[in-house]
């Protein structure tokens, strides 16, 4: 840690935030936030793009009527709603719970780490 | 007073009154004259607010509903793409943005890479998106006017388009800059007033049963149950795809969005105001099934298209049916709710042209003409000029594109965001070794691929086109979106790889942790702009 401090000696800021990015909780915040933004992004997209393509390629399949006139493709597409609806609430949630306290503790931790190194 | 008067008479009562109610509540409250400078202290939910303001556009209001009223399911396909498009936003940009960047969308990829070039990129297609988006406003404004006046013929149409862009890049320009926010927030609840108003006037007409409506709907469109199925207005997989890709994809690269994110303070308040547009948006949206395919078995196809060949004003002719047509009722709901749409129009263009002048003032004639070099006054002339060159662009261009669907016309507005800023913020934001070649590379292949391809497809090229009707247009589809995604994706990573340059790495991971940490983030707002360690 002290090579990385003394190769950017130039700026205490940078310095110091260079140093929070090899800590073992930055490695955790990172790996957490890879592990479920990927994922989440695909789960939307190809279900998201499921609709276009179904009614593409089967609009026979999306004009069946379901009950009354309500066909497959119209609550198919108010499914995309509920769908974003619940993602976002799932994402909020998530990011509440395995984000923001780990994020809290890492800035205060490195406020810390630059206001003793402006006192040296 | 003939029916034409008393409409458009009420329709100026309105527009005035909803201008005055900007002002004073833009006089009211403080923040809003740094609110785009360095505010950073709106709620999450007014943000939301302002979010849905500048986000539900004509294309919203005007476009879905007349794509629904003429096409069916087909038109509905676009309202469910412009909602879930605020997943990508919300997952992988809103937040991580808020922490790394400053005034524009330049600023996340100034952090990273050498100023001057990314910085003139990203101005050059955040006025090249703006002014694509802009053309859809004003071709549905004069639509509008066309309508209030009972114009009829060509050059009336361009008439109406010229007159009333004038007069909204005049009021953007002049009057419009401290107001923005608050044209938004007042339009937006106006919207959504209007809009519930009309559902729910539209579903006590149907004994408040979308079954009636459905069947209604289907019958009066003389196609019979294939209106509530797709395949009236597209028919080839890949076109629908195409178009779902721009749609889904490009709200996260439309420049006029992401800068809303810098006026909340914490990520988490960023995280929020995605939540609260998430809602209004989706609400509304949801409600496009009750104005289109109320129109559709209300007003009938046959008035839509008189009134104009793309469907544009079913949603002000359903007002009039509503209210009792040839009534005072009638002529007041109509005008009320072109009102509603005047005002959604005028938010959306004043919410383009400051985002385009500003990121073409702030990013290239500061940054980039006079190196930095800090002169307010002749900033804010260079933001003023660009806006009426803008403005002036984005009409001429609309009164060749009038008679195409508002709608139609933003979904091209958002592939070239799409395939020109999307695949530079993703990079920059989560691969290390994403360099300023690839940034350039990607952000100008997108944009001009983008673009190109609008121009040899078949809606400027070929039979149905402006151009060259006598042959067939190069490019097949509608929207690029599925080709010229993929391409700026491309490019940006081709550039990176195969240029010679070094990432800066340790700017990467200083971005990492202040992006996802709010780590430094608020020290970003006085920080002197550095430019990154040079290789």
């Amino acid at each position: 840690m002290a090579d990385v401090r003394r190769d950017l000696a130039t700026d205490e800021a940078v310095t110091a935030t260079e140093a929070v990015g090899r800590d073992p909780e930055m490695v955790e915040l990172e790996r957490r936030h890879r592990r479920f933004v990927w994922p989440a992004t695909a789960f939307f997209l190809i279900y998201y793009l499921a609709l276009n393509v179904l009614a593409g390629t089967s609009p026979d399949l999306m004009g069946t009527k379901l009950f009354g006139e309500f066909t497959f493709g119209y609550l198919f597409a108010l499914s995309q709603f509920v769908m974003a609806f619940v993602v976002a609430w799932v994402y909020t949630s998530w990011a509440k719970r395995r984000i923001d306290p780990l994020a809290a503790d890492l800035r205060e931790k490195l406020q810390h780490t630059r206001i003793k190194e402006a006192g040296e | 007073m003939s029916d034409q008067a008393l409409s458009l008479t009420l329709f100026t009562v309105f527009v005035l009154v909803t201008l005055g109610i900007t002002i004073w509540a833009s006089r009211q409250t403080k923040t809003a004259a740094d609110f785009y400078a360095a505010g950073r202290r709106i709620h999450g939910w007014q943000n939301g607010v302002a979010i849905s303001g500048d986000y539900m556009s004509a294309a919203s209001f005007l476009g879905i509903a007349g794509l629904i009223a003429l096409f069916g399911y087909d038109g509905f396909l676009y309202s469910v793409g412009w909602l879930v498009a605020y997943l990508t936003v919300l997952i992988l940009v809103a937040e991580l943005l808020r922490n790394s960047g400053k005034y524009t969308m330049a600023d996340v990829l100034a952090f990273r890479m050498r100023q001057r070039p990314v910085r003139s990129a990203a101005a050059l297609s955040t006025v090249g998106v703006s002014i694509v988006y802009l053309i859809a406003q004003m071709v549905g404004a004069g639509a509008l006017m066309k309508l209030l006046l009972g114009l009829e013929g060509d050059t009336a149409a361009i008439g109406a388009i010229v007159g009333v862009g004038v007069l909204m890049i005049v009021y953007v320009t002049f009057g419009g800059m401290i107001g923005t926010t608050w044209v938004q927030i007042v339009k937006a609840i106006l919207l959504m007033a209007g809009t519930v108003l009309l559902s729910f006037l539209v579903l006590a007409k149907f004994g408040f049963s979308m079954n009636k409506m459905f069947a209604d709907a289907a019958t009066a469109s003389g196609k019979g149950d294939a209106f509530l199925a797709p395949g009236l207005r597209f028919d080839s997989t890949i076109e629908l795809v195409s178009l779902g890709l721009a749609l889904v994809l490009g709200t996260a690269g439309l420049p006029h969005i992401l800068i809303r994110f810098y006026t909340v303070p914490t990520a988490q308040a960023a995280r929020r105001s995605v939540n609260w547009a998430i809602g209004i948006i989706g609400s509304f949206y949801i409600m496009t099934t009750f104005l289109g395919f109320g129109a559709a078995a209300l007003v009938g196809q046959a008035r839509i298209r008189e009134a104009d060949e793309a469907g544009n004003m079913a949603g002000p002719l359903l007002a009039e049916v509503i209210g009792g047509q040839g009534t005072f009722g009638g002529d007041l709901f109509l005008a009320f709710i072109a009102a509603v749409a005047f005002a959604t129009i005028l938010a959306v263009v004043a919410g383009l042209t400051i985002t385009a002048s500003s990121s073409f003032a702030h990013d290239f004639y500061a940054n980039v003409i006079r190196r930095g070099e800090r002169d307010e006054a002749a900033e804010v002339k260079v933001a003023r000029m660009t806006a009426l060159v803008i403005g002036a662009i984005a009409i001429v261009l609309a009164s060749f594109a009038r008679g195409q669907n508002v709608a139609f016309l933003v979904g091209l507005a958002f592939a070239v965001a799409a395939s020109a800023n999307l695949p530079t913020i993703l990079f920059s934001l989560y691969w290390k070794r994403f360099n300023t070649t690839g940034a350039v590379t990607g952000i100008l292949v997108g944009l001009v691929g983008s673009l190109l391809l609008v121009v040899v497809g078949p809606n400027v090229m070929g039979p149905e086109g402006l151009i060259l009707t006598g042959s067939d247009p190069l490019f097949p589809l509608e929207n690029p979106g599925i080709v010229s995604i993929p391409l700026g994706f491309l490019a940006a990573w081709l550039g990176t790889v195969l240029s010679s340059e070094k990432a800066s790495e340790e700017r990467y991971e200083e971005l990492r942790v202040r992006a996802l940490t709010g780590l430094g983030a608020e020290e970003a707002e006085v920080a002197p702009a550095k430019a990154p360690a040079r290789t």
